[in-house]
């Protein structure tokens, strides 16, 4: 028996949104929205990245002024103007990116900025009537991810919050905790809570929320009740079309070891350890998917082997696949072909040993030319100490695709042609610059991968995230890399941008490349890849092979150690 | 009653915020930025009238005959030495700035270049010919400059100091060697430097200076190619734009720091000689005078892009040289006036960067809108001013009539046979084409009777100006309105 006030609470508006608009300038972030939450249900709120989400609960929680439409609380019109507002209405949010003091204790963080005075048992009250676990003594820099968003929640209901706007809250947990968090969620509706979760994954929406608002490009779509619906047409509302959610990933055999780490240590930038004792190879034709809760070292691994890191212990040993391989002037110069020689590296296409020592340089070019010279094994190349641009006069082709697109892997202000020759431009003459090349390249990177942009000479930062992240992509991929490393490349693009990526990876793996993924998504990771390591607090935890194992076994190596 | 008044109070909100604007076309960013000059000069008038009253006309005179007399064409000499000088300034600081290397110690590195070429030119043997004398001073005074940059350029690139605080400091080095080197040097009771005697340009179109024109030429173009094609000018864009790309695709940041700091250095040098050498021909430590600042705002007023920063320097120099022609002709303290028009117009020019990347926006407030709405109807009526609606009516039918005028012309210039004649009608038709515009204004309107006449303009001037002035008190009304429905509410 259901008992009437429950009944009615269930049935009661709360919160509704009339014709809502924001604009930033010549961007529409929300055009028209309108639609109400009822009080005491799990409302999600699903759309792709960019499609106004976050805005939209912005202006609910006083950070965003609309410039059109009206909120109603209770059928009576609000004027939300800050936090505080927000919070006088009992409207709390939890962001993305936590505002947390870092050498504040958990219940110093939740006093802060507050009138009234709390006790510490107040806090251990609160947390074991909805089951979070916090140490109320814990300092911020000493907690997890998982720790930190639980304060930050906790930090929110001490307010005297109903209802709770949640921003993303899944993106940076386990399976374990997700599981976790949904418990609490549960337990904060039954209290007669109103939890707003914003989100893009599809799994997660149908598992714990009651109605599901659809936002796409900043327009209300639909809201539909989650009993009534199921992944695939949520996933069509969102995008605006059918798609294929199936990730591909062709079996091959691989090749040799491409790449062998040793017991690999690195620190940080702070000076902190990041990653110790890493081994593993890396074969030719092979996706090595690399798992973990952020900040378990990804980074720090990646910028590790690409050069960028100095204070390094361990060994990486590059193998280039050049056995029965002719010789060329791509990157080898004259002097190192005839050292090469010297040491026995080469013979002769008939057999017979290599001796260049009474050549003149203009018989050597002719024979390297006529591909005379041949590789008598595989190149093998330590690449520790060595920086990036020595990495590429070795004629080592490794691409890194970092995570930090626009901070790192590209310049927002510069246009396309000069953002390609990021990589090229020392191959200038007299010290100019030469932008044919580059601007043939963007060219060909902007028909091939279809990125959407006025002319290659618009600034990059001008275009959307997928789109940046396909110029990327395509400036990397066209060294044609021996070993391609990518962290988080769908980070925040839209469905088929990343469909896009993941397919042009699949390509990559056929044609012999070794690609190292770095993922946060781990449905993806596990579909995609074709063995997974899986990172926990810098050190290997696992690999595995993802067809054979289960998510939550991954979760668990994840959260070892 | 008095909880709803204390309510009331309580949601006060300033009605005005700032906005960012985003995707403003360049042609009104420069409307802007021209509109913000002509208000500048205007001001600087006004200033004038009001310290001197009655002399608005002169100022304007006399500013434009201390800059443009073409009777004397020393005034014209000196007015582009002056460009020149801050020009070089600029430029020289353009490479660190693109690197995002805040060097404000401009006046620090001339000031050592000042000097140690006034140095050499002293004391070099006076049997040597004076072009060695001067290839001396020139290369001591690169050195010097090169010297003077490149210190804070290593601390920044190895300890990651804070630039901006070290070249301020070494500015205040700068000046105090220059007087302790004047107080050593001039042993005689005098307590000036004098007249240089050797080591010296001569004069050439009435003035010494007239050679850094050659030299801002130059650098000018050594600077536009080194930023634009150069690959050290692409390295130095991408650490200014974020350290990290750089490191990425392994451009060695220290190296390009310090190189880029040579580069400005030996610039700095090369002005400090000409200041020394070739303008004034005497040395006193405080001989370049605030330029360095000058050259700053400059920089970042042309966005370190070499035209913009050629158009400013031009318009500073205008403004120094001209006010300073004014200033005595009104018998004011030249360099005093000057200093309040050079900054008067840095100011306003400031201000127009405000404006043209930030926009100041009303809260939204439909009830105060729908009151706004009405005011402004009426407003429209009093002036006379037509309705958009209206307006847009004859825009439409002025673009049909201008159309078929239009066509004819181009039919006749097609109906043409001779194929020069044609090409020569088809340039004229072109250039013409605004003058035709407004003959077909004109004709229009007098066609519709619709005369604008100088008071009916004068009239939309004001309704325009006075714009914000309605709008405050637009507010105000509103908010007594308000005030007054509230009390009756109430009682």
């Amino acid at each position: 028996m259901v008992s009437p006030p429950a009944l009615l609470i269930t049935f009661m508006e709360n919160i509704r949104f009339e014709n809502i608009t924001k604009i930033f300038g010549s961007i529409v972030a929300n055009n028209n929205v309108s639609f109400s939450i009822d009080t005491g249900e799990v409302f999600c709120i699903l759309g792709e990245n960019g499609s106004g989400k976050t805005t939209l609960l912005n202006v609910l929680a006083g950070i965003y002024k609309q410039d059109e439409g009206r909120v109603y609380i209770n059928e009576k019109e609000v004027n939300i103007n800050s936090p505080k507002d927000a919070y006088a209405h009992k409207i709390g949010m939890v962001h993305q990116h936590f505002k947390l003091v870092n050498v504040f204790t958990a219940f110093e963080n939740i006093s802060l900025g507050s009138k009234t005075k709390y006790t510490v048992q107040q806090v251990v009250d609160l947390c074991n009537k909805y089951g979070f676990k916090l140490d109320p003594n814990k300092r911020v820099y000493d907690m997890s991810v998982s720790e930190k968003q639980t304060l930050e929640i906790v930090k929110t209901l001490f307010r005297g919050v109903d209802t709770l706007i949640l921003d993303e809250p899944t993106a940076v947990l386990t399976p374990q905790e997700i599981a976790h968090l949904f418990d609490i969620i549960r337990n904060m509706k039954k209290d007669g809570k109103t939890i707003v979760i914003i989100t893009h994954k599809l799994n997660e929406v149908m598992e714990i929320s009651d109605r599901i608002a659809i936002l796409r490009k900043g327009e209300y779509i639909t809201t539909v009740k989650t009993s009534e619906t199921n992944e695939k047409q949520l996933a069509e509302l969102m995008v605006g079309h059918k798609i294929d959610l199936n990730i591909h990933r062709s079996k091959i055999p691989t090749t040799g070891v491409r790449l062998h780490i040793e017991n690999l240590s690195a620190v940080n930038r702070d000076g902190e350890i990041a990653i110790k004792d890493i081994s593993f190879d890396l074969y030719g034709s092979e996706i090595l998917g690399i798992a973990g809760i952020s900040g378990s070292g990804q980074k720090e691994l990646l910028e590790t082997i690409a050069g960028l890191n100095k204070e390094t212990s361990g060994s990486i040993i590059f193998t280039n696949p050049k056995k029965e391989q002719p010789v060329t002037f791509f990157h080898k110069n004259i002097k190192q072909i005839r050292e090469l020689a010297s040491q026995g590296k080469f013979h002769l296409k008939d057999g017979s040993p290599c001796d260049l020592t009474n050549k003149s340089n203009k018989e050597v070019i002719e024979m390297v030319n006529n591909e005379e010279i041949i590789f008598y094994e595989d190149e093998i190349i330590d690449l520790k100490y060595k920086k990036p641009i020595e990495i590429r006069d070795l004629g080592i082709k490794l691409s890194f695709v970092p995570e930090d697109r626009l901070g790192m892997g590209l310049v927002g202000s510069m246009d396309l042609i000069d953002n390609m020759m990021l990589r090229s431009f020392r191959k200038g003459h007299a010290g100019l610059l030469d932008r044919r090349k580059p601007a043939a390249l963007a060219q060909k990177i902007v028909d091939e991968l279809e990125v959407k942009t006025p002319n290659i000479h618009t600034q990059v930062k001008k275009l959307s995230g997928g789109n940046i992240q396909k110029i990327l992509v395509g400036r990397e991929l066209s060294s044609r890399p021996k070993i391609l490393m990518t962290a988080y490349p769908v980070r925040g693009l839209d469905i088929n941008s990343s469909y896009l990526i993941y397919n042009l990876l699949d390509e990559q793996k056929k044609k012999g490349t070794s690609i190292i993924f770095v993922g946060e998504d781990l449905d993806v990771l596990m579909a995609l890849c074709d063995r997974l390591l899986v990172l926990s607090n810098g050190h290997i935890s696992g690999i595995v092979d993802p067809t054979k194992v289960s998510k939550e076994e991954i979760g668990l190596l994840m959260t070892r150690g | 009653m008095e909880k709803v008044v204390s309510k009331e109070k309580k949601n006060f909100k300033f009605p005005l915020y700032v906005t960012k604007k985003i995707g403003l076309p360049a042609w009104k960013y420069w409307l802007i930025r021209i509109v913000g000059i002509l208000g500048a000069f205007l001001l600087a008038g006004i200033v004038c009238t009001i310290l001197k009253p009655g002399t608005f006309g002169l100022f304007f005179s006399e500013l434009f005959r201390g800059c443009f007399d073409f009777s004397d064409i020393t005034t014209i000499v000196e007015l582009l030495v002056l460009t020149s000088l801050l020009l070089l300034i600029a430029l020289a600081l353009t490479p660190a700035f693109k690197m995002k290397f805040w060097n404000i110690g401009a006046e620090g590195q001339i000031l050592i270049s000042c000097l140690v070429s006034a140095g050499i030119a002293k004391f070099a043997p006076s049997d040597l010919p004076n072009i060695v004398i001067l290839i001396m001073a020139c290369g001591g005074a690169i050195v010097a400059g090169i010297v003077w940059s490149v210190i804070p350029a290593i601390f920044k690139a190895f300890f990651n100091t804070n630039e901006t605080l070290f070249t301020l400091m070494m500015n205040y080095i700068a000046t105090v060697l220059g007087g302790l080197a004047v107080s050593v040097w001039i042993k005689s009771g005098s307590q000036s430097f004098g007249l240089l005697k050797q080591g010296i340009f001569s004069e050439i179109m009435g003035s010494t200076g007239t050679l850094t024109i050659v030299f801002a030429i130059l650098v000018f173009i050594l600077v536009f190619f080194y930023i634009k094609k150069s690959i050290h000018g692409y390295e130095v864009t991408v650490v200014g734009e974020s350290v990290n790309t750089a490191r990425y695709v392994g451009i060695n940041v220290r190296k390009v720091i310090i190189r880029t700091m040579i580069f400005t250095g030996a610039i700095m040098g090369l002005i400090g000689f000409l200041i020394v050498c070739a303008i004034n021909q005497t040395f006193n430590d405080s001989i370049v005078g605030g330029k360095g600042f000058t050259g700053v705002l400059i920089a970042w007023l042309g966005h370190f892009e070499p035209g913009e920063i050629l158009l400013f320097s031009f318009l500073a120099a205008v403004m120094e040289q001209g006010t300073t022609t004014a200033a005595s002709a009104v018998s004011m303290s030249s360099f005093l006036f000057s200093s309040i028009c050079t900054g008067i117009f840095f100011f306003v020019i400031i201000a127009c960067e405000f404006f043209s990347s930030y926009q100041i926006k009303a809260h939204h407030n439909k009830e105060f809108m729908s009151y706004h709405g009405e005011q402004k109807a009426l407003r429209r009526k009093k002036y006379s001013v037509q309705d958009p609606s209206e307006k847009e009516q004859y825009r439409k039918d002025f673009a049909a009539f201008f159309i078929t005028i239009k066509n004819e012309k181009l039919e006749k210039i097609k109906s043409e046979k001779n194929g020069f004649k044609r090409f020569v009608k088809t340039i004229g038709y072109k250039i013409s084409y605004p003058f035709s515009w407004m003959k077909a204004r004109r004709t229009f309107n007098k066609r519709n009777n619709k005369h604008f006449s100088f008071l009916n303009l004068m009239k939309i001037f004001g309704y325009g100006i006075t714009y914000p002035v309605f709008w405050i008190t637009c507010h105000i009304r509103f908010a007594k309105l308000n005030k007054k429905a509230m009390k009756g509410e109430n009682a």
